[in-house]
């Protein structure tokens, strides 16, 4: 009798306690689609990553490669330039065309074996101005003031990204900033997400504090790069969601990657971009 | 006012009328049981001749206005021998009643005529109503007795993973259920991260689980109410029960204190703990690097007193905690400790006014916390830590009276009021530099919630009874008034031997529940509804068909419902909920969202005889929309699942032996699984890097599952006279594997080193295997 439960107990630890299904019984893959991916910044001529879905069963070094696609790119809804392959997937003008700031463009793309797909017309912002900066000590804080002129329409939904970095050393801890007075509706490593709604002003003061704490003492002689991001609302809401789509740990549901391509995946977004050195 | 409104109020005074008779008296009292003196819920009361009757409320006491003259009355119970006592009706009567435990294969009088059958359908519909010893005998995991595991059996309750507590109710969350243990508000309802439910049945009287038709008495919560009464403890002897089983131990003892008072202590708990010193030892002195410690407990108390025929106190207690804590030093050393648990009282005072009026007086006190913390070793005597807790406080008073004027209407009154105290989070951290904690996230916001009620259930006609009443409901928070008219009404039609019934509710919900889709963690955060975050409401319809077949003692209906609910919330695509909150978190959830759900529910019910059980089947759609979610479109809500039928059945093969068994069925819950890869590339790089896409939520079914567990009761008398009972179960008799939850993962097939295989899978991850149990518990 022992020896049957024993047997019995050895069963039962042997039952494995998880079950694995293959994912393409329950749910086959949708198919190939089209995937564009860019980002208009007016420093850099308009260029395009076409390529395709595969299969999320897929493993390893998956072939997104897209050939003969033909890809048009509109401003202000008319054709300015059938687009070149170039290398890794990207899609070039001929005449180095570079976004306008106001204007808005898109992307039509059409392959022999996939469905079209287009994309939504995406305007690129104006960068922030930035009208004064002002070094103050204040206690155990440095105070750093920036001044700028918010050209963000009230009733839009543009974003400012402030990015804080320091340009000299690694070990530079520069965690402590008064910034928050302004509400940041995101906070990533040293950089600081603000919506329009964040600046009533259409001159905005921001300050950011360098606390003087026995960790932080040696800033003296660094330089700091201040970078100010103005996002439209489609790449704000394509980056949150790809960053929780990286940094997912498994409770909740996974993102959905924002995607503003009609018919296939991928987005198209811009930004601008104003960059200060100040140093210390 | 609104203009429905009006007009709804309009037509309850017009149904509001009383019936005139000739000189009427009233036979009033309570029924009992006449072993313990337990009073009995809902026994049907009657006079033969024109077979008027009523019911007995959740304190035993009925009321009957009759004309003068001879009267025969009886009474019925199920599982109890029929009672019948003829008088000369000439004044206003006190008849207490007692009633005697049916003996199986006795001949005994079961109600059978036309009347008494038809007597028995009553307004009341979507209402589940199972006698705690057939609860007791469905066999469960590892032989735990668990309320809420039996209650997802019946038709329109789904539970999520397999082996947790938590109920949803006709398409409802967890926390739209308002479960009131003695009318005290019970939160969070599992033990053993949801493998045990909160609620030991050794010391439960009465279980309702009301899903529709909602009475106005009841509110506060959208989807269902789960009335648990506990007993009261016997009034003619003292008698106990202990148990053992494969996780916890219980015992319970009741009995008289002097003629007017009785008393039940009842309590459970793990002995984990125990088994696990030498653990603790090995870890301490160094010979093991874990020590993972688990522990719960418990108890249940209730005292009464019967101060005369007219006026009896009540006190009832619950209180039951739950421990994990977890040390490991195989690398940095550190120390998680979890806790949670409820707290719950009730004092109740009991008047009977006239033989008509009743009054029912009452002061609940309700609590829920949960607290986590994290100790982690830095260097000597230096820790970093954190810690994490959430309360949500109730103290309510609540009034109130059931009114029976005559034998045609039953009408119920009161209000209530309560105080909420919600303490969504505090948050606390401290580093190695530190000697004291830094506090985070501390919030604390009161409310006060009220209502006032009237509901009447009015005989009309021989064959039309209808129950029509109307809540009012207010909540107080951040200094502003939320309010809400809640009209009720359900109405039943005989049609021949056949009742149909009809019913339509409306429900308001202040208060909201956080939490992440885990598998039972305790980690439930209540909120308020604020100015941003309005109060939830459902309304709700259904239509149903019911039949009573007395020779065979069996009940059977079908019923078809439609439930709309609004301003909902639930956490958007991508956020990953943890244990706090802080004061902003209304920017954290998809607000206003809309859910719908309809379904068909048949159920057939033998509540006693040699052979009972059940069939139950629910064919169901539940469905959300967010602007925020699913890109807007419509998505099965998680608890979603077309399929769920069940099949319990107890049968007695012999005086000493009992067979169970429980099997069910359910389609494959929704998850949310990738559409497509395809990479992402970032501004000024060549090449991009991968990225699975999302772009639904809730896209793919899992397999169904399906389960059965089988059990054998065997009783056997002790030389001292005293009954014992084993109960030998196995649960997932055929191994079913059932996930309790899934992951994507990457299967490798290997030939000798290398890998010439590589295959994305679902890992369903926890399925409970066959898992054989034995328990023994002694009656003394």
């Amino acid at each position: 009798m022992k020896y049957f439960f024993a047997l019995l107990i050895t069963g039962i630890i042997c039952s494995a306690c998880t079950k694995e299904i293959p994912l393409k019984e329950i749910y086959p893959f949708e198919g190939e689609k089209i995937v564009v991916n860019a980002y208009l910044i007016p420093s850099e001529s308009i260029s395009v990553h076409v390529t395709k879905t595969v299969s999320p069963y897929e493993l390893g070094e998956f072939d997104v490669s897209l050939h003969d696609a033909e890809v048009e790119l509109y401003e202000d809804g008319v054709l300015i330039s059938e687009m070149i392959p170039d290398e890794d997937n990207f899609y070039i003008t001929q005449e180095n065309v570079y976004p306008a700031v106001g204007k808005q463009y898109h992307f039509k793309v059409s392959h022999p074996t996939l469905d079209d797909v287009q994309t939504i017309p995406e305007c690129v912002p104006a960068a922030a101005v930035i009208n004064s900066v002002e070094l103050i000590e204040i206690d155990e804080l440095l105070r750093i003031q920036f001044n700028f002129l918010d050209n963000v329409e009230d009733d839009a939904y543009s974003l400012t990204v402030l990015s804080i970095d320091s340009l000299n050393s690694e070990r530079a801890r520069l965690t402590d900033f008064s910034i928050f007075e302004n509400n940041p509706i995101l906070c990533g490593v040293r950089s600081f997400y603000f919506d329009d709604s964040c600046f009533d002003e259409p001159s905005v003061t921001l300050n950011i504090d360098l606390e003087r704490t026995r960790e932080h003492l040696e800033y003296e002689n660094r330089s700091i790069l201040v970078s100010f991001y103005t996002l439209t609302e489609s790449n704000y809401q394509y980056e949150i969601s790809r960053n929780q789509l990286e940094d997912f740990y498994g409770f909740g549901d996974p993102a959905a990657l924002f995607s503003n391509v009609t018919g296939g995946y991928g987005a198209v977004t811009a930004y601008n971009l104003q960059e200060y050195i100040i140093e210390l | 006012m609104h203009y429905y409104t009006k007009l709804y109020f309009l037509l309850f005074f017009c149904f509001f009328g009383f019936v005139a008779h000739g000189q009427m008296h009233t036979i009033s009292g309570y029924i009992t049981d006449i072993a313990t003196g337990e009073t009995l819920i809902n026994a049907n009361i009657y006079e033969t001749q024109n077979y008027k009757g009523t019911t007995s409320n959740e304190y035993g006491f009925y009321s009957i206005t009759l004309p003068e003259g001879g009267v025969e009355l009886a009474a019925a119970y199920v599982g109890y021998k029929n009672f019948k006592q003829t008088l000369q009706l000439k004044a206003d009567t006190v008849i207490n009643i007692q009633l005697d435990i049916e003996i199986l294969n006795e001949v005994v009088i079961v109600a059978s005529s036309k009347e008494e059958r038809l007597l028995q359908q009553s307004t009341q519909m979507s209402t589940i109503n199972l006698p705690i010893e057939q609860i007791e005998s469905v066999p469960v995991i590892l032989g735990e007795r668990d309320l809420l595991k039996v209650l997802a059996y019946t038709p329109g309750v789904s539970t999520g993973a397999q082996g947790t507590a938590e109920i949803s109710v006709r398409g409802g969350t967890p926390d739209q259920n308002l479960i009131l243990l003695d009318g005290a508000t019970v939160y969070n309802v599992n033990h053993l991260y949801g493998f045990v439910s909160v609620f030991n049945t050794d010391a439960l009287k009465n279980v309702e689980l009301i899903k529709g038709g909602f009475p106005a008495r009841y509110g506060g919560r959208l989807s269902s109410v789960l009335d648990i009464t506990m007993k009261e403890g016997s009034t003619e002897k003292v008698q106990g029960e202990a148990g053992i089983g494969a996780i916890s131990s219980r015992f319970t003892i009741n009995g008289p204190i002097g003629e007017r008072t009785s008393y039940l202590i009842s309590g459970r708990g793990v002995y984990l703990s125990l088994l696990n010193l030498p653990l603790l030892y090995m870890y301490n002195s160094g010979s093991r690097a874990t020590y993972n410690n688990y522990n719960f407990y418990d108890v249940n108390a209730k005292i009464n007193h019967k101060f005369n025929d007219k006026n009896r106190l009540y006190f009832s207690l619950y209180t039951g905690h739950d421990y994990n804590i977890v040390k490991d030093k195989s690398d940095d050393e550190f120390h998680f400790n979890m806790d949670w648990g409820n707290v719950t009282g009730t004092l109740r005072y009991n008047r009977m006014f006239t033989p008509k009026l009743f009054g029912k007086f009452m002061l609940n006190y309700s609590q829920y916390k949960n607290y986590f913390s994290n100790i982690d070793f830095v260097g000597v005597g230096k820790t970093s830590e954190y810690n994490s807790t959430s309360k949500v406080r109730d103290w309510s008073a609540n009034i109130n009276f059931d009114y029976l004027p005559n034998a045609s209407n039953y009408i119920k009154f009161g209000g209530t009021a309560i105080h909420h105290m919600y303490k969504p989070s505090l948050y606390q951290i401290k580093n190695e530099y530190t000697t004291g904690f830094d506090t985070l996230n501390e919030f604390v916001t009161p409310a006060i919630e009220m209502a006032a009620y009237i509901e009447d259930d009015i005989t009309l006609t021989k064959w039309l009874k209808i129950n029509a009443g109307f809540r009012y409901s207010a909540f107080y928070v951040d200094e502003q008034w939320y309010t809400s008219p809640e009209p009720r009404i359900a109405a039943r039609i005989l049609l021949q031997d056949w009742a149909i019934k009809g019913s339509y509710s409306y429900m308001q919900q202040y208060i909201h529940r956080l939490t992440n889709n885990g598998i039972g963690f305790p980690s439930d955060v209540w909120v308020p509804s604020t100015s941003i975050v309005p109060p939830q409401r459902a309304q709700q319809v259904a239509l149903g068909l019911s039949k009573t077949f007395p020779e065979y003692a069996l009940d059977a209906s079908i019923e078809t419902y439609y439930k709309k609910m609004e301003n909902l919330i639930e956490f958007p695509q991508g956020t990953e909920a943890f244990f706090t909150v802080d004061d902003q978190w209304e920017e954290s959830v998809a607000l206003k969202g809309t859910g719908e759900a309809y379904g068909l529910e048949f159920f057939v019910h033998r509540k006693k005889g040699k052979l009972n059980g059940w069939l139950a089947y629910t064919l169901s759609w539940n469905n959300r929309q967010f602007e925020t979610i699913n890109q807007g479109m419509t998505y099965p809500a998680n608890y979603d699942g077309r399929h769920d039928a069940s099949v319990v059945v107890n049968y007695k093969l012999t005086s000493k032996l009992t067979f169970s068994s429980a099997w069910t069925f359910k389609s494959g819950a929704p998850i949310t699984l990738p559409t497509a890869s395809h990479v992402h590339i970032y501004p000024g790089a060549v090449s991009g890097i991968p990225l699975e896409i999302y772009p639904f939520k809730n896209n793919v079914r899992l397999p169904s599952t399906h389960r059965l567990d089988i059990g054998l009761d065997f009783k056997r008398t002790t030389k001292r006279g005293r009954n014992g009972t084993w109960n030998f179960s196995i649960y997932n008799v055929y191994n079913r594997a059932n996930s309790l939850y899934t992951e994507l993962s990457t299967k490798y097939t290997w030939s000798g080193f290398e890998i010439i295989d590589r295959q994305r899978v679902l890992r369903q991850v926890g399925y409970i295997p066959i898992m054989p149990s034995v328990s023994y518990s002694l009656e003394f």
